[in-house]
């Protein structure tokens, strides 16, 4: 994976703040998408031991990009569910989750392209979400997961309060990260299965 | 009526939310079987409907358990469920008011 860049894996990726990204339908075509949710269904991302699976990755994600959370999150049609996570408190914790239109990671998922917001307040994809204007969330960085099957099921991301930028080394640590969260959850699959 | 939590703009969720969520990915002709056994699985039954937010937690966890897409469907509205009641909470709202099945 070292010597793969996020230009191979995403030709349009710059490291600068995504300002557009698709249409309200556009995500919630894909959010609603059949297939994708079978494949949810099928990897059964759920179940309550994928926390633990997913725990410690999470946690290195956070300190290696000197971030309060890193997130897994798993893009359902009606909402966002933290499949994993570090640094999370509040009620975000308790829900275990939020409605599927605040959710940053929906545009990651619906572009299946990396999603950079430096500044939430001025962002006009999120500016409006309630993670902003309530419990200020303010800098995001999510990488897809995508399955082997080509579904984008959520996020590998991390996320703050304060505005800020991220580098390309950042990123590229951040897609290593999404790429160990995708073998470990394939893995899973296949030891769920048999 | 439906209670509204100031500046997060949520709706408490409905028994007809989940019945179009349901609609949306099983088959029409068995939403009625899947939204009665999982009504019932919770404790309820045609003369007592679930009514409140706190009352459709154990009916989205019943559904969970019964088919695939019915399940991922049940979890996504469990957590609307969850982050309506946990903000309620918060808030001071009551969220008790539904009228679907009245």
């Amino acid at each position: 994976m070292d010597d793969i860049t996020l230009m191979d894996l995403f030709p349009q990726f710059s490291a600068v703040e995504t300002r557009t990204g698709p249409s309200a339908s556009e995500v919630t075509a894909v959010l609603q998408d059949r297939e994708r949710l079978r494949e949810i269904a099928a990897l059964r991302l759920t179940e309550p031991d994928v926390q633990h699976i997913l725990r410690d990755v999470c946690e290195e994600a956070s300190k290696a990009l000197g971030m309060p959370m890193g997130l897994v999150t798993i893009v359902l049609d009606e909402a966002q569910l933290f499949a994993g996570q570090h640094g999370l408190g509040g009620w975000l914790q308790e829900a275990g989750g939020t409605p599927a239109e605040w959710a940053f990671c929906r545009y990651t998922v619906a572009g299946k392209a990396p999603f950079i917001v430096t500044d939430a307040e001025r962002n006009p994809l999120v500016q409006e979400s309630p993670l902003v204007t309530q419990d200020g969330l303010r800098c995001y960085a999510g990488m897809p997961l995508v399955t082997t099957r080509g579904h984008a099921i959520g996020s590998f991301c991390v996320a703050g309060a304060a505005a800020r930028e991220f580098s390309d080394g950042e990123l590229q640590k951040l897609q290593r990260y999404a790429t160990e969260t995708m073998r470990r959850l394939e893995t899973r699959r296949v030891e769920v299965q048999s | 009526m439906t209670t509204n939590i100031p500046g997060y703009h949520l709706e408490a969720p409905t028994p007809d939310m989940i019945l179009q969520s349901l609609y949306r990915y099983v088959d029409e002709d068995e939403v009625d079987a899947l939204w009665s056994l999982a009504c019932r699985q919770a404790g309820f039954d045609a003369h007592r409907l679930p009514r409140s937010t706190d009352e459709l937690l154990p009916v989205v966890d019943a559904l969970e358990k019964l088919s695939d897409l019915a399940a991922v469907c049940a979890k996504g509205l469990r957590i609307r469920i969850m982050s309506y009641a946990v903000l309620a909470r918060a808030a001071g709202v009551t969220s008790d008011a539904t009228t679907v099945g009245a």
